[in-house]
């Protein structure tokens, strides 16, 4: 019961999640954050460079590229990087705990 | 915040970086120790939804916009060394697939909203936390006050980093970034609050930082058993 419980509340923390990407993130501000406003304002903003690995970013910019519907491209973005964030947070996490007590839990669970 | 490449020196991203990777180091090792079977899950959730609302930038003033940082609630639910491992996966995702932030700033920027608005605010928080009443709005009202001090910190340290770059002058910088932030911190304070009273209400167990007042034994074997 316990367990069922705690998936319900993993389960619904991700659909809210995806609906705060999906419905809500394409109508997000696109004002100048605070950092670029005050650059643009002392006038150091021209000095933002970028290196290679930002210039090739898949999804630069919150973009699904080829999606011509800006609000679905950056849906489309939005969810591919939460489930990236996701899978490493989730997967990393299991990792390093399987590996602590990997000895006793591995062999049990056959 | 997150800063760009070019915007600060490679003397301030080297320092930062080793600060970033010793920390890890610590991090990943209390993880290893600590980590118990339901934080495993919680900590992808946290991070995906901490991702999820950072991508809603809302209009602060004057035609600038912010969004939720999400260190405290991440500090809040899993404790500080966690949060940060969450904040730097999420940065650096945020930094190579979709290129906000800087490779070369990437260490910046996790030392700016991981460590002076993680690590930093959550000790401040614990510290408010031993002075405030003992009871639910009490740790609700240290948790916003933290909130608001770890976007306005992050951006404090931003703002240094950015003069010791010779990017400009102190005073000018300064206030500009952090101006804006105190109201953004208002936001983060908000949200902070009042995700973490929504996990409280559902599963308290789940909120590390939360224990229950010494009075209520019953609640808290309620909450153990």
């Amino acid at each position: 019961m316990k367990q069922k419980h705690i998936r319900l509340f993993f389960i619904i923390a991700l659909a809210v999640s995806t609906a705060l990407i999906v419905i809500i993130a394409p109508r997000a501000s696109s004002f100048p954050d605070g950092l670029e406003w005050a650059a643009a304002k002392i006038g150091f903003d021209k000095r933002a460079t970028e290196s290679a690995v930002s210039r090739s970013a898949p999804m630069k910019d919150y973009s699904a590229g080829g999606v011509k519907n800006e609000a679905l491209s950056t849906s489309i973005a939005g969810v591919a990087g939460m489930a990236a964030v996701f899978l490493t947070a989730w997967g990393g996490a299991l990792a390093l705990k399987r590996r602590n007590n990997g000895n006793t839990a591995e062999k049990t669970s056959q | 915040m997150h800063i760009p490449d070019g915007f600060t020196s490679m003397e301030i991203n080297a320092g930062a970086l080793a600060i970033v990777a010793g920390v890890t180091a610590i991090a990943i090792r209390g993880a290893k120790k600590d980590l118990g079977d339901k934080q495993a899950p919680m900590l992808g959730v946290t991070a995906a939804f901490i991702f999820a609302a950072q991508m809603i930038n809302f209009p602060v003033a004057a035609g600038t916009s912010g969004h939720f940082l999400g260190a405290m609630l991440a500090a809040a639910l899993l404790g500080p060394l966690n949060a940060f491992l969450i904040m730097e996966i999420i940065l650096t995702f945020q930094c190579l697939l979709f290129s906000d932030g800087g490779l070369t700033a990437l260490g910046v920027n996790i030392f700016n909203m991981g460590i002076a608005g993680g690590i930093l605010s959550y000790s401040i928080f614990a510290a408010l936390r031993a002075i405030a009443p003992k009871n639910r709005a009490g740790f609700l009202f240290a948790l916003s006050a933290a909130s608001w001090l770890s976007v306005v910190l992050a951006s404090a340290a931003c703002s240094l980093e950015l003069s010791f770059s010779n990017m400009a002058q102190l005073k000018l910088v300064l206030p500009a970034i952090v101006g804006v932030h105190t109201i953004i911190g208002a936001g983060e304070a908000i949200i902070t609050a009042a995700v973490v009273s929504l996990v409280l209400g559902a599963r308290p167990d789940l909120v590390q930082a939360w224990r229950p007042p010494a009075s209520s034994i019953g609640s808290r074997i309620e909450v153990e058993l």
